[in-house]
């Protein structure tokens, strides 16, 4: 029994030290998401963690790679069980939910401490914000650009189009069905309702038009008609690739196949990763659509309000906002970071393809339906259905804008009822 | 001189000791015997099906909400999913999906079963190679039949036209009904070796003699097949539908999922599909649990049906 006792009080004593080596209030700030395992954002957020480990001894940030396939379910699950991770990675639409469901905690005390403007962040951070208060970061936002492959525009003996009706010329001069080559690239596989809505949008902006405008529907507007039509024809005269996920006709794009391509400017990464000879011949303009409107996606972090070190996490987050890693977010990440204006000249004078994006950013809308963004999901899949309907389905453009006004007029009327 | 008395095994069935009380006699000790050996099935069974499925429960009678459970709505969730305009939509899919895949795997089973119920040379790496495509992961079968659909670069067209079989491209995922012709097609092909292996078995269970009298009575192949052959089959097939129809009902899932996501047009989203989107795309638990619940009775009822069939044939055999 002594012998018992004796190890039982070596092993308290043992444990009692190793507790007061670590440094008090030390936590392991939680930080589940997919871009761990991005080859352009990993070496970013793994500098950022290192930065925050030195500079908070004894404080250490868990990155935990979930695959993006399932890292929103899971991220919904884990939130809706009450037991999230202290960092949240929202888009758009997921922001504008957690926030009117109360679960993100404002930041606005740790903007001022940290001495960060909030007006010098990018447009799109009224997303993250409701009634005066701020319940997110953005860390990096993807606006729409046309990127372009000026070796295969040389080849069809054209120049970067300039404007509506040169674009339309070039996809089509472009398109070599003998060499598997297409001019343009855009949604064209059924089922995945959110890249669908995402791959949608620019043209639909572009257009000047949109499926929602301050909070009510917008399908039948001339505008949004007129990028249905588009697509449309795009479709039935074979101009783009048909049936592909998003991924393979990005690659498409980077093995030299298809000649332009409207996404945001991390592609880039994929592509100078991809094949060395693309991105040798790489720009990228506005969109050439006729109202020069874009739109973006914004991927904003956030504290949930049941995370269990949300001060050392909303801190974590200021950290990203300072200088040194917002300019790592071009370089290394090349997109456009939260605060505005912190592109390095350098960079800039580099990668001639990157000022399209840049100007968009300050101008574009989110892609998430124009006062209805909490309801996004909901209003992605009501759209792409119709619009499916309309590809693969033979439904006329005017009776497709016409069903789709009716079913979201039905939609946002059940939901102001609720 | 007498130490002090030990308790033995024998004292303790005592009418005066102590733990009388705890002692089990042997007829009801070998009675419990086998809830001892379930305990530990039952319980991680109620730890990973039966809780969350009674939390599901808990939550389809509570109204939607992110980050915690609804205030209590009663029925209210049923209703509306029942008067809604996609449920008739996603019922009437999943029950297509069902029955084509309960007929095709019947029919293709029972061909390749009677093929493979013939002497021929290598019949066991025949067998085997039927096998196959029960064993590979539901995935990996839906990534690769995915590129062999492919509009573009898909070798299912590249055959079809080299072949001269069309002369344009085949929507064999893009267009409605075609991509649930398409969904069926694979999920029949990833289910059919059961169904082999299970008339295989009933084959094996036919009396030859019971051929050789149809014969001297003058009946031919045909005749075998449809006299003998099926009705020697009834017990087998009436297993294989009940099962392939909980199975594919229920679990509508995977090779949707990966190949359409429900798509296009919401032409091959099954009632399983809904019921995740709700849950994981709309934020909507409480009518994602609700749905589950109807998934859940409809199941059911089959799988009632099933045991209640199981255990009137063992007290037949009996």
């Amino acid at each position: 029994m002594k012998t018992v006792l004796r190890r039982l009080a070596v092993a308290a004593t043992f444990l009692s030290s190793v507790a007061l080596s670590v440094p008090a209030g030390a936590a392991d700030i939680t930080w589940p998401s997919h871009q761990w395992g991005e080859a352009n954002n990993a070496p970013i957020m793994l500098e950022l963690k290192k930065l925050f480990e030195q500079e908070n001894p004894g404080n250490t940030v868990q990155n935990i790679t979930v695959p993006q396939a399932v890292f929103f379910d899971k991220q919904f699950a884990d939130i809706s069980a009450g037991n999230p991770a202290d960092v949240a990675t929202m888009y758009d639409a997921d922001i504008r939910a957690y926030i009117e469901a109360n679960l993100l905690e404002p930041l606005d005390a740790y903007y001022a401490a940290a001495g960060i403007a909030i007006d010098k962040l990018i447009p799109t951070r009224t997303l993250a914000q409701k009634d005066g208060k701020i319940y997110g970061v953005p860390f990096q936002i993807n606006a729409r650009a046309l990127f372009v492959n000026e070796k295969l525009l040389n080849e069809a003996g054209l120049e970067p189009p300039k404007s509506f009706e040169e674009f339309q010329a070039a996809i089509r001069k472009m398109r070599r069905p003998d060499k598997l080559q297409f001019g343009y690239a855009t949604v064209s596989k059924p089922g995945n309702t959110a890249v669908a809505y995402i791959e949608m949008m620019p043209i639909v902006a572009g257009f000047g038009g949109g499926f929602f405008k301050d909070g009510k529907p917008n399908a039948t507007a001339p505008e949004t008609v007129a990028a249905l039509r588009f697509i449309k024809s795009l479709h039935e005269e074979q101009l783009i690739p048909r049936g592909m996920e998003v991924n393979a006709y990005r690659q498409l794009f980077v093995e030299g196949k298809v000649g332009m391509y409207a996404t945001g400017a991390f592609f880039a990464a994929s592509v100078a990763n991809g094949n060395k000879d693309t991105f040798a011949h790489l720009n990228a303009i506005p969109l050439p659509f006729p109202s020069g409107k874009t739109t973006a996606i914004t991927v904003f972090l956030g504290v949930p309000k049941a995370a269990k070190n949300k001060d050392l996490a909303a801190r974590l987050l200021m950290r990203m906002l300072k200088d040194d890693i917002q300019a790592r977010i071009v370089t290394v990440g090349k997109t456009v970071p939260g605060r505005v204006g912190l592109i390095p000249a350098s960079f800039a004078a580099d990668n001639k393809w990157f000022k399209a994006f840049e100007e968009a950013a300050l101008s574009a809308a989110s892609y998430a339906p124009h006062g209805a963004e909490q309801y996004g999901a909901e209003i992605a899949k009501i759209v792409v259905e119709h619009v499916e309907g309309m590809l693969y389905s033979g439904v006329s453009v005017d009776e497709t804008a016409d069903r789709l006004q009716k079913a979201l007029t039905t939609f946002i009327a059940s939901k102001r009822k609720a | 001189m007498a130490g002090p008395k030990i308790a033995t095994l024998r004292d303790f069935g005592n009418p005066n000791g102590s733990m009388r009380r705890w002692q089990i006699d042997w007829s009801t000790r070998e009675r419990l015997v086998p809830f001892f050996f379930l305990a530990p099935s039952f319980l991680a069974l109620a730890l990973v099906s039966l809780y969350p499925m009674a939390h599901a429960f808990f939550i389809s009678f509570h109204a939607d909400g992110v980050g915690a459970v609804g205030r209590f709505v009663g029925f209210e969730q049923y209703q509306r999913i029942l008067s809604s305009d996609y449920f008739p939509r996603v019922l009437r899919i999943s029950v297509l999906w069902t029955v084509g895949n309960v007929i095709f795997v019947w029919a293709v089973g029972l061909a390749t079963a009677l093929m493979l119920d013939r002497n021929f040379p290598g019949r066991p790496l025949v067998r085997a190679m039927f096998i196959l495509p029960w064993a590979m992961p539901y995935v990996a079968a839906g990534l690769i039949w995915g590129w062999m659909f492919d509009y573009e670069f898909g070798v299912l067209n590249y055959l079809i036209q080299n072949a001269g079989l069309s002369a344009s491209k085949l929507n064999f995922l893009l267009a409605c009904p075609d991509a649930l012709t398409s969904l069926t097609a694979v999920s029949v092909w990833k289910l059919f070796p059961l169904g082999t292996v299970m008339f295989l078995a009933g084959l094996q269970t036919i009396p030859v003699d019971h051929y050789e009298a149809a014969r001297v009575d003058g009946a031919g192949p045909i005749q075998c097949f449809w006299y003998v052959t099926l009705p020697g089959l009834r017990n087998v097939t009436i297993m294989l539908t009940l099962l392939i129809t909980i199975w594919t009902f229920g679990r509508a899932f995977t090779i949707i999922f990966l190949l359409t996501e429900g798509g296009p047009a919401g032409c091959t989203e099954t009632i399983v599909i809904r019921s995740y989107l709700e849950a994981f795309k709309f934020f909507h638990l409480g009518t994602a649990s609700a749905i589950g619940v109807i998934v859940l009775l409809i199941a059911l009822a089959f799988s009632v049906a099933y045991l209640a069939y199981a255990y009137r044939k063992e007290v037949g055999n009996a």
